[in-house]
């Protein structure tokens, strides 16, 4: 008996890469953009017709918790490095039916995370395969899933080849990071899907800092990174790590402000080149 | 033999300094005249939930903030002993009580607080249930300690202070509190409930709490009949009741204290509770109209009239009406509120809402001041 559904929740969702279970997922965003040629003629203003040329572009973000059981959308699942052409199967299924979207290329990666709040990771895709399909979740698949968050209170910051971790004494309130990995697609004449996305390099990656400020600190004296390689190490309660590394990274803007009743803060702004794997395994 | 139930015969509370490591335990001293207490845990306010796509429930939760457990004391006004306990000057005034305007600021009703000093800012708290039916108050108190319980609170810091004289009503304080830690404890001795806010670790020490008692102060309670309220200014230019000729039925004093938690990533405890500016003192009097001063509310917008302020001073006395048992000033306090009422029954009252500003510990000419006699035997007309 076809029962009409009044609406589809988050429980009611499933977001699959490559076949796997995404766990943690707090967020999922997809969106076409259509690119229409105008038809015109001569001795008419009309426009007699729009048609696209080419397969729409499709973006689609997912947002998850960083954790021991989180499986990272493109990091755990990626055969090669994000400087690849490795393309991803991305599903999105619910009680009504699953949106696939084939062949996605990873477009961006973020991580941030502040005080108050989880670790939080963000990837984006871009693709122009997308197609529906009516393999519903039957409501009744039982998810068990236990999680252990990498916890705010537990992240580190150390900096390379240097002998104090200065990082230690400094308050820091939020950070994020991100890479932008801009794709150029590849078509070719008797095929309106794209043959591959391909990176435009350099990729560049940009990391934010913001530190409450407790003693003057110095850029020139090296107390803070002017230049040079960053680990982020994100831990669990049951002590279960990851790590990113950034390589050369290089400090791009320091702003410092302070209002009435408010506490002194400072901005850093970094950025960095991808040329290597950033992120390491679960340890 | 288990307790039915616990009353206030079987309780004692006590404070101490948060640094009590030694090789001996630390003996805390009583706060006395204590006739409320109580205290709030909520393990919800701290917690995040973490939900996902395709599960109804949450997968897990993490402690997203530090857990701040809440303390509200309340007791009678003596002598300052308590609020001396609990870190606040009462010392903190020279000149004649019997005048106003000869009252002169040394230091901060809240100096020590203000100055983030590490004795006078955080206290641990202490409260002793002993056996049901016994009164905590007993000479067999040291020997029964199997049979006592302790909640002991590490790292209390206050976030209000009020003073309360009313007609009628004995005068009274009430504290609140936030604190970082709570034990509890079989017995009435244990390990120092302070924690390392950079480590989240115990800082070390023991204490144990001696036999309370009722206090040799010379006031048991003090009473409303010897409460004075005097103004330097009678008005303030705006109109409205001459303050010397008011019938107070009722004056407060509130000092808040709040603080703000400062986290950093990486850290398991907020690493510094610094306090919030500014902090606005109140004093809220409530009366019986008697004369009123002339004035416009006018002249505010067009004169210099609101721009004065007025020290208040409330003296008390102790009950053969001789002594100075404890003082407040408020200096430089300016006119909040003036709210007047008349029914077909009663008597025209009037509410008056006065602010002052507290300024750092040395600052002397606006803010809260306090003396009192314990401790120094001073009991004359002149501080």
């Amino acid at each position: 008996m076809f029962v009409q559904l009044s609406r589809i929740a988050s429980p009611d969702t499933q977001v699959f890469i490559n076949a796997n279970r995404l766990i943690g997922v707090y967020n999922f965003n997809a969106e076409s953009n259509r690119e229409n040629d105008e038809l015109r003629s001569l001795n008419s203003l009309k426009i007699k017709d729009k048609i696209s040329s080419l397969s729409p572009e499709n973006t689609i973000s997912i947002g998850w918790y960083l954790g021991e059981e989180s499986l990272d959308p493109f990091f755990d699942i990626s055969n090669g490095e994000i400087l690849s052409v490795e393309s991803f199967l991305i599903e999105f299924k619910d009680l009504a039916g699953t949106h696939k979207f084939n062949k996605s290329y990873i477009s961006s990666y973020g991580v941030e995370a502040s005080i108050g709040g989880l670790i939080n990771g963000e990837a984006s895709y871009i693709n122009d395969d997308y197609f529906q399909t009516n393999d519903k979740l039957s409501g009744n698949e039982n998810i068990n899933d236990s999680f252990h968050p990498f916890l705010i209170q537990k992240i580190s910051f150390t900096q390379q080849n240097i002998e104090n971790n200065t990082w230690i004494q400094c308050s820091i309130q939020s950070f994020s990071f991100d890479l932008q990995i801009e794709r150029k697609r590849v078509n070719r004449i008797g095929n309106r899907k794209s043959r591959f996305y391909y990176p435009i390099i350099p990729i560049k990656g940009s990391l934010s800092i913001s530190i409450l400020k407790t003693e003057m600190f110095s850029v020139k004296d090296f107390v803070l990174l002017p230049k040079g390689d960053l680990n982020i190490k994100l831990e669990s309660c049951l002590g279960k790590y990851r790590e990113y590394s950034l390589k050369n990274c290089v400090l791009d803007d320091i702003s410092e402000s302070l209002d009435i009743d408010g506490n002194n803060t400072i901005e850093l702004k970094y950025s960095f080149e991808i040329y290597e794997r950033i992120l390491g395994p679960l340890s | 033999m288990p307790r039915t139930r616990v009353i206030s015969q079987s309780k004692a509370v006590y404070a101490s300094p948060t640094g009590i490591s030694g090789a001996s335990a630390f003996q805390p001293t009583q706060l006395r005249r204590v006739d409320s207490f109580s205290f709030d845990i909520d393990y919800a306010g701290s917690r995040q939930d973490i939900r996902e796509f395709g599960r109804l429930a949450r997968i897990s939760t993490v402690r997203a903030s530090e857990i701040t457990p809440t303390v509200s004391l309340g007791y009678y006004l003596t002598d300052g002993e308590n609020e001396k306990k609990l870190g606040l000057s009462i010392n903190g005034l020279n000149g004649n009580p019997n005048s106003v305007t000869t009252l002169t600021g040394v230091s901060q009703f809240i100096s020590g607080i203000l100055s983030e000093d590490i004795v006078e800012k955080e206290k641990n708290l202490y409260v002793v249930t002993v056996a049901e039916g016994k009164d905590a108050f007993s000479p067999n108190f040291t020997g029964e300690r199997s049979q006592h319980t302790t909640i002991a609170f590490g790292n209390a810091t206050p976030t209000t202070y009020t003073a309360n004289f009313a007609v009628g009503e004995i005068p009274r304080a009430d504290v609140e509190l936030e604190c970082g830690n709570i034990v509890f404890l079989s017995g009435s001795s244990g390990i120092n409930p302070a924690v390392n806010r950079q480590t989240a670790a115990y800082i070390g020490g023991t204490f144990v709490l001696p036999t309370p008692s009722t206090g040799s102060s010379s006031v048991d309670v003090l009473k409303h009949g010897d409460v004075r309220l005097m103004f330097s200014n009678n008005g303030l230019g705006v109109g409205g009741v001459k303050f010397n000729d008011i019938h107070a039925q009722s004056a407060s004093v509130e000092v808040p204290l709040s603080r703000e938690s400062i986290e950093r990533l990486g850290s398991q405890l907020p690493y510094a509770k610094p306090l919030e500016f500014p902090i606005n003192a109140t004093m809220s009097v409530n009366a019986i109209v008697d004369e009123y001063n002339s004035g416009s509310l006018q002249t505010i917008l067009t004169g210099c009239a609101g721009l004065v302020g007025t020290d208040i001073a409330l003296v008390v006395k102790n009950r053969c009406d001789q002594d100075n048992e404890l003082i407040f000033l408020m200096k430089n306090a300016q006119l909040d509120n003036q709210n007047f009422s008349l029914d077909l029954e009663g008597n025209e009252t009037v509410d008056l809402t006065f602010s002052a500003q507290i300024g750092g510990r040395d600052t002397t000419d606006a803010g809260v001041f306090c003396s009192g006699a314990f401790g120094t035997g001073n009991h004359t007309g002149t501080f």
